[in-house]
């Protein structure tokens, strides 16, 4: 049973160990900072007044909720506004590549290919072993945060926290499904990685230009960063329910795209 | 069920590149099947899609009975698959690969065998493991639940004499157990001394296939003579000769059918040194490929 999401599982986990350790490394040396940086947000909050509101924008940050008295505003603006993303996006798209494109780039794709397995079977237990790989990264790069804050006597509102967990497990869910189609579509690891990345880093371009320019400004619709902030997630404790309808529909109409395609596809090439 | 693999009118392209154009071929049960070609003839082509892991472009393939289009799956549980130059996970160790083949096929009963017979080691990972190893382990891989049915694509490529022998013994005594095996090659020595018919595939298409004894009781003669007088290459060009080659004060020729003719000729002249000898199934195999060309 399973066979092939075990094998993922374990071929995955050191990754999976060394993506949680980062994000709950950063998280430390934030929330270690923390303590000192909140002693003088004063005047950290008089400083960001200065600065363009076009800045905040193209780091996809809120001005309002952007304060550092807080632990979750502190976060929202330190940690998921640029390094979580980063760092949840490689892990995701290293996952997918697992699913096809390694496989066949090696050239060991023949090797399961010869195996009397269905290929939806081994696409699905794979997926579904990712899925579950990156669920744990969301909950401990984010719920790590809530030791860490025990440890260095800093206040938090635990809630908050579960809306971001859920808020960035849809982006990237929608990241993963993404990198699963350009996964199974090519056959060389390097072209596959450069579609996911590009196309992620199109989106980020097209959020910020649609933000700054008002007659662009429904193109944010066609960009994941639009359904994702971090400031709203994790300062405000706000998810729309239309963005988890955006990203879960994508998420889910994208991977059934590409599960077909796998299964139609040349597999030795 | 008599046929084992049943082909027929296969094609595969890959865009305007005709890799296997229409071939028609039918693997008797408990026979070794060689399939020849050079380079880039469509050898692992058919292979690939003969195993499902490529779709076809048009026709049918089934082995066992089974559409491998439609349904793989069943015929897969009968088959063993070794690839030339065995790729396998280099993070995994021998162990690793093989208990994950048990745990998708299901408990092999002559692992041990295998093991013993090959002097493997499975601890070590496979990125630790020699060529000859590798090819071990994907031996042992293909081996170890029993097939009915034994896929190789070029198996003993870059493999010492040893293991080549000791995989010839393998095969040999899994055909005398009833099993199947289908292999491509280019290795002509190889095929000529495992199988039982063979298949000769170029530019995609098949240009023969025959009997192995037949093959080479094509009455294709190679004559090697050393005259001790003047000779003229133009005495030779007559009926059934296929090649005349000058070599050092004589002739080699190449004589398909009647030799009569050919010796009236050499009688003419003073002779040293005559030696005529059945062509091997390399010569056998580049008439049909010098054929057309």
């Amino acid at each position: 049973m399973f066979v092939f999401a075990v094998r993922m599982l374990r071929d995955k986990w050191k990754s999976f160990v060394i993506y949680a350790i980062a994000a709950v490394a950063f998280l430390e040396m934030y929330i270690a900072l923390f303590p000192t940086i909140s002693q003088q947000a004063g005047q950290f909050n008089e400083l960001l007044k200065t600065m363009p509101p076009e800045l905040f924008k193209a780091m996809n940050m809120d001005p309002a909720t952007l304060s550092f008295g807080n632990l979750q505003s502190y976060l929202s603006s330190e940690y998921m506004s640029f390094l979580w993303p980063i760092l949840a996006v490689i892990f995701a798209i290293s996952l997918a590549n697992y699913i096809s494109v390694s496989e066949i780039d090696k050239g060991t794709i023949e090797t399961l290919a010869s195996l009397p397995a269905k290929r939806i079977r081994i696409f699905f237990e794979r997926y579904m072993a990712g899925l579950l790989l990156l669920i744990g990264f969301c909950i401990i790069s984010l719920f790590g945060a809530i030791p860490l804050a025990i440890i260095h006597n800093t206040d938090f509102i635990i809630g908050n926290f579960y809306t971001a967990t859920i808020g960035s497990f849809m982006f990237i869910w929608a990241v993963y499904s993404l990198a699963t189609l350009f996964s199974v579509i090519f056959s060389e690891k390097g072209k596959a990685t450069m579609a996911s990345g590009g196309i992620l880093i199109i989106m980020y371009v097209v959020f910020i230009v649609s933000t700054l320019k008002e007659s662009l400004k429904d193109l944010q619709y066609i960009s994941f960063f639009n359904y994702f902030s971090g400031s709203d997630l994790l300062a405000k404790n706000t998810y729309p329910e239309f963005s988890i309808l955006v990203l879960g529909g994508f998420a889910v109409v994208v991977a059934i795209v590409a599960a077909f395609w796998f299964n139609r596809r040349d597999l030795s090439v | 069920m008599n046929n084992i693999i049943e082909i027929k009118g296969f094609k595969k392209y890959f865009g305007k590149l005709h890799a296997v154009d229409g071939i028609d071929l039918e693997v008797k049960k408990g026979e070794i099947f060689g399939f020849l070609g050079p380079n880039g003839a469509g050898k692992s082509t058919t292979i690939r899609c003969l195993m499902g892991f490529n779709k076809l472009t048009d026709g049918s393939i089934s082995v066992f009975g089974h559409d491998m289009s439609k349904d793989p799956n069943t015929a897969k549980k009968q088959i063993g698959y070794l690839p030339g130059n065995v790729k396998l996970y280099d993070s995994w160790t021998g162990w690793d690969h093989i208990r994950f083949f048990e745990n998708v096929r299901g408990k092999s009963s002559n692992l041990e065998n295998l093991i013993d017979r090959f002097d493997f080691n499975p601890s070590l990972k496979f990125r630790h493991l020699s060529s000859g190893n590798k090819q071990k382990l994907g031996l042992i891989l293909a081996l170890m639940h029993e097939p009915k049915l034994l896929v190789m694509d070029e198996p003993t490529v870059g493999l010492d004499p040893l293991l080549q022998n000791e995989i010839y013994k393998v095969l040999m005594e899994m055909r005398d157990s009833g099993t199947t095996i289908f292999i491509s090659s280019h290795n002509l020595p190889e095929v000529e001394r495992l199988c039982d018919r063979v298949a000769i595939i170029k530019e995609g298409k098949l240009v023969a296939v025959e009997n192995i004894k037949a093959l080479g009781d094509k009455k294709l003669h190679k004559i090697e003579v050393r005259f001790g007088n003047k000779f003229d290459v133009s005495e030779f060009a007559i009926n059934g000769v296929e090649k005349v080659e000058e070599i050092s004060e004589g002739l080699l020729i190449t004589v398909g059918g009647d030799l009569n003719p050919v010796l009236h000729a050499l009688a003419k002249h003073k002779i040293i040194d005559l030696e005529i000898t059945h062509a091997s199934l390399e010569d056998v195999f580049m008439k049909f490929y010098e054929r057309d060309a």
